[in-house]
């Protein structure tokens, strides 16, 4: 019983996707496209075999751009939630500064972040934290305010201090929303680090894409997309399970 | 004592409560019974604290008291939490003042068998029909073991005979430990079985329309064809009619 779900779970998506490589590798063979042009994926596959050190390489520097940028912005979200539960007012003063710090597009920030920070680590994490904090806070901050008035009203008749109403009920009541948000960022964490190795850097899978474009090494470009759809994938999915193992008990 | 002094409440521009004065003492059972939408909740919130009225003071033994302090309050909604099964949920209230694990799953195993839930200590909230779910916030509200206790309406959604055993229960809990109480209902027999005052209010603005002196010489706990409860009954259906 459990193989049969199994199988009504994955065997779509999994042969959705095969049919679409095994479309393109025969259209590529039959219209006859050159590699240069669009690669087939027995190209890219042949490519990610042949350029495994230089991809593997990069894919760690960007990996470990997108971790130490996720946690940072993680953990500026929770201190903004906390303050914004302790300090009601405190609220009213992030929310505009929130607000416009997302109208101002971030990736044209980048060139003058690589100005004032350099091409090193640094810059990325910056990028990484100003693209991936906003859905984050956003997500804790409307979980906080949706916190049922009542289950409120009643822990304030059991006596509780205001860090127990935080730890028994605003933690269990946000988790969700919060986990919901770093599946968000995780995505989104990708595109703040290849953005910004494009813009300046002399590594990470953004910096393979860069320069090997312009030299008609199509299959690596293609190549970087894959390694990059891997750390996305294995991101959100690392979220997916964390979310299995403490939403286990909520309903639904 | 209570005492509940002058009490005025608006909702935003509407007159929800008009000079509520009501004042029991130590030991009573008071129900209140009223049309829908009439404050009742809104009386109780007041009382517990966690509504603060436009005028009016609540005080206990002529003073005032913090919110939690000797009051425990069940109100209308269940409240219970969805991330806690029904021991967690129950214990909430002991695990805030500070009580240890095991005297809190003691203290849950010896109360579960009279709210008829030890088949679902370890069931999640979202698995229980609404009797249930009363049942688990009454409970919760039972251990936290207050000398004074509000409940709203904790019986309103069980069958008969669970509601007529934990009548029972309830005086008996009452007596042993000579709690104060203070229950609102829709249900008037209830109400004059277990009270030894019944408060009927009326609505548009809420207030205390009148109030009755139950003889509880006079009243068995099953009894509700005896001649001095159905004259008291028809004279609270006059009242709740009119
Ligand atoms: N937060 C609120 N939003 C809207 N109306 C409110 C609110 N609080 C109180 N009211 C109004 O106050 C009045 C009294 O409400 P309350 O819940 O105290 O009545 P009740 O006597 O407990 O009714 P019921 O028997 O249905 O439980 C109602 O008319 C209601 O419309
Ligand atoms: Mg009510």
């Amino acid at each position: 019983m459990k193989k049969n779900i199994i199988i009504k779970n994955y065997l779509p998506p999994t042969a959705s996707v095969f049919f679409v490589l095994i479309l393109w590798q025969f259209s590529v063979i039959i219209f006859n496209v050159e590699s240069w042009f669009l690669p087939s994926p027995s190209n890219i596959l042949i490519e990610l075999i042949n350029s495994y050190e230089i991809l593997l390489e990069n894919s760690l520097v960007t990996l470990s751009e997108i971790t130490i940028g996720l946690i940072i912005s993680i953990l500026i979200s929770i201190m903004i939630s906390g303050m914004i539960f302790w300090f009601k007012s405190f609220e009213k003063t992030i929310y505009p500064l929130l607000i416009t710090s997302q109208i101002i597009p971030v990736f044209t920030l980048a060139p003058i972040l690589i100005v004032w920070f350099g091409t090193g680590l640094f810059s990325k994490i910056i990028i990484i934290v100003l693209f991936t904090f906003f859905p984050l806070v956003i997500n804790l901050v409307t979980a906080i305010k949706n916190v049922d008035m009542d289950m409120i009203r009643m822990f304030n008749s059991l006596g509780c201090t205001k860090f127990q109403m935080f730890r028994k009920l605003y933690i269990p009541a946000i988790l969700p929303n919060f986990l919901s948000g770093c599946k968000v960022a995780c995505v989104i964490s990708v595109i703040g680090a290849v953005i910004g190795e494009w813009i300046g850097s002399s590594n990470g899978l953004g910096w393979v894409m860069k320069i090997s474009g312009p030299q008609f090494q199509t299959a690596r470009v293609f190549a970087s997309i894959v390694c990059l759809s891997f750390i996305a994938l294995v991101l959100f999915f690392t979220v997916v399970m964390l979310e299995k193992k403490l939403l286990r008990r909520y309903p639904n | 004592m209570i005492e509940i002094k002058n009490i005025n409440f608006n909702f935003i521009n509407q007159k929800i409560l008009s000079d509520i004065n009501l004042t029991v003492s130590s030991g009573e059972f008071i129900s209140i019974i009223g049309p829908s939408g009439c404050g009742k909740s809104t009386l109780l919130n007041i009382i517990s604290g966690i509504t603060k009225p436009k005028t009016g003071e609540i005080t206990v033994e002529g003073k005032k008291i913090a919110v939690g302090d000797k009051i425990s309050y069940m109100q209308q909604k269940d409240l219970l939490l969805p991330w806690r099964n029904v021991r967690e949920n129950a214990g909430i209230g002991l695990e805030i003042k500070g009580l240890p694990h095991t005297i809190i799953q003691k203290k849950i195993s010896h109360l579960a068998k009279d709210f008829g839930l030890e088949k679902f200590l370890n069931y999640m909230p979202h698995e229980l029909s609404g009797g249930l779910r009363q049942r688990v916030a009454f409970l919760r509200a039972v251990l936290i073991d207050n000398p004074i206790m509000l409940l709203d309406e904790p019986l309103g959604s069980l069958d008969a005979i669970t509601k007529s055993s934990l009548h029972e229960w309830l005086m008996d809990v009452f007596r042993k430990f000579s709690k104060t109480i203070i229950l609102v209902t829709h249900d008037i027999e209830e109400a004059i079985l277990l009270a030894n005052r019944v408060i009927v209010m009326s609505t548009n603005p809420g207030r205390i329309l009148k109030e009755y002196i139950v003889d509880r010489n006079l009243v068995d706990n099953k009894d509700v064809t005896s001649n001095y409860f159905i004259k008291l009954k028809k004279e609270i259906i006059k009242d709740l009619i009119l």
